[in-house]
């Protein structure tokens, strides 16, 4: 009998391979290298302006958006290399889908923030089918189907966000970046979009970067902890399964940053 | 250094442990002076200590299960909380084996010993080094220490079974000695699992150190 090793190697989706990054002259990030597993959670932890928003906003070239932003080393996307000069940054947008710390819905109404991503890429199927799959893959269906033409505004911080989830997923991405997801919101709000981080996976592959260490350990499965040294300029200290940063982490900076004995 | 309030109860909680080790030797040590001496009264004191002990042990874990609720530790921390709940939880075993001995003590009844006793103060003054020795390695997270306990462990075996063939050829030359010398096979049995106890805190300390855990007898 033999034993297909291939199936049991875990897949990679994202490569991050020796990446800088620089705001016109300040570096934010040196030298980071990590490679993402597909359908896993990985968390981003670090204290602030350690650049892991800006890690996060590189796996879609958000931080394009900046003027004299510059890239060094590379980010392979399903074997593309998602800064060559050939990618148009909006079609990796479509693929790698993007939630905010705060809810930032259009002034639409729920059916059409959903429907928006649809629209815009020219989406010529059954729109209505479309848009309760994702609202019921982001958990919101049952709370909003009877009010679909009702404006976004009138939901809930906590079914805001959840709806700005189910406008990226409309647009069926591969990977989804979350940026401080549940900061603005209450504790049931954010044990909602916990548990709906952990269903997602299945389908989808999550990043996500948040201040709360215990959210981190009860979400992902993976954890990056970055800081940025005296330069101010961000690494990547550990990286590792959640389980062991968590438990035994290796580096002291780790353990000191977990345990909040940072000074 | 920030959470200074954290380090300050981790450092309470540590005192009522000291505490406790101090108890838990007394009444070892009493309980075999009791039996060499015949001393039912001092008997009874140890197993009045027990409560203090079991006390103590309420108390701190009742501290240690609300640090953790209100601190949520992690990595070195929530190490450091698991092992002082399991190192009470052994201290409280090994008085419980103490008040054993006193309780037997007291079954024995107001005779003499059908031999004078070497290998069981033996024992007890061994049982008593491991413990010094085992919470020594704990509080100054020494490896080698805790592996050095382990291998204490091996004379405690076999002191113990030294016990048990001396006693058993006692009793079958006389009948008569042998409820006696099922008890004082007991008595060196529950010295033997105070022992093991200490190699449990040792081993406790090695998960404390390196985050793994490692059986070492």
């Amino acid at each position: 009998m033999t034993i297909n090793n291939e199936q049991n190697q875990p897949k990679n989706i994202l490569k991050v391979k020796d990446l800088s990054f620089y705001y016109g002259d300040f570096q934010a990030l040196k030298d980071v290298s990590l490679d993402i597993e597909a359908n896993k959670v990985t968390a981003l932890i670090g204290p602030s302006g350690c650049g892991k928003s800006t890690l996060l906003r590189c796996f879609n070239r958000m931080n394009d958006l900046f003027p004299n932003a510059k890239v060094q080393g590379q980010i392979i996307f399903n074997d593309i290399d998602i800064y060559s000069q050939s990618i148009d940054p909006v079609l990796i947008r479509s693929k790698v889908g993007m939630v905010f710390q705060k809810p930032n819905p259009f002034p639409k109404s729920i059916y059409d923030n959903v429907a928006f991503g649809l629209r815009i890429n020219g989406f010529a199927g059954n729109y209505d089918e479309e848009i309760e799959r994702a609202l019921v893959q982001s958990a919101l269906w049952d709370e909003v189907k009877d009010r679909l033409k009702d404006n976004a505004f009138s939901l809930s911080g906590g079914q805001q966000q959840r709806l700005c989830i189910a406008r990226a997923l409309a647009i069926r991405p591969d990977v989804i970046l979350l940026d401080e997801p549940t900061s603005a919101l209450d504790p049931i709000a954010t044990v909602k979009i916990e548990d709906l981080i952990n269903v997602l996976k299945k389908d989808y592959t999550i990043i996500i970067v948040t201040h709360n260490m215990q959210q981190a350990a009860r979400v992902s499965d993976k954890t990056a902890f970055l800081l940025s040294g005296e330069d101010r300029c961000g690494v990547l200290v550990e990286y590792d399964y959640t389980q062991n940063i968590f438990s035994n982490p290796k580096m002291k900076q780790t353990e000191d940053y977990i345990t909040g004995r940072f000074s | 250094m920030p959470r200074e309030e954290f380090d300050k109860a981790l450092k309470e909680l540590q005192i009522s442990i000291n505490a406790v080790e101090k108890t838990v030797k007394k009444m070892i040590n009493g309980s075999i002076d009791a039996l060499n001496t015949r001393d039912i009264d001092l008997s009874n004191k140890i197993i009045d200590m027990d409560d203090i002990v079991d006390k103590y042990k309420d108390e701190i874990e009742a501290k240690a299960i609300f640090l953790i609720a209100s601190e949520q530790p992690v990595a070195g921390d929530l190490r450091k909380i698991i092992t002082i709940m399991r190192v009470i939880m052994e201290l409280e075993r090994m008085a419980d084996y103490a008040e054993g001995i006193a309780k037997i003590n007291i079954r024995i009844g107001d005779v003499d010993l059908i031999k004078p006793l070497i290998d069981i103060p033996k024992m007890a003054e061994r049982s008593i080094e491991m413990l010094s020795l085992c919470l020594k390695g704990y509080r100054e997270l020494d490896v080698k220490i805790a592996e050095k306990v382990c291998d204490m462990d091996d004379e405690m075996d076999a002191l113990k079974d030294r016990i048990i063939n001396e006693l058993m050829q006692i009793s079958m030359k006389d009948p008569s000695t042998s409820r006696q010398a099922t008890f004082l096979i007991f008595i060196a049995h529950n010295l033997e699992r105070i022992a093991d106890r200490s190699t449990n805190i040792a081993e406790d300390t090695i998960f404390l150190v390196t985050g793994s855990s490692r059986e070492l007898n």
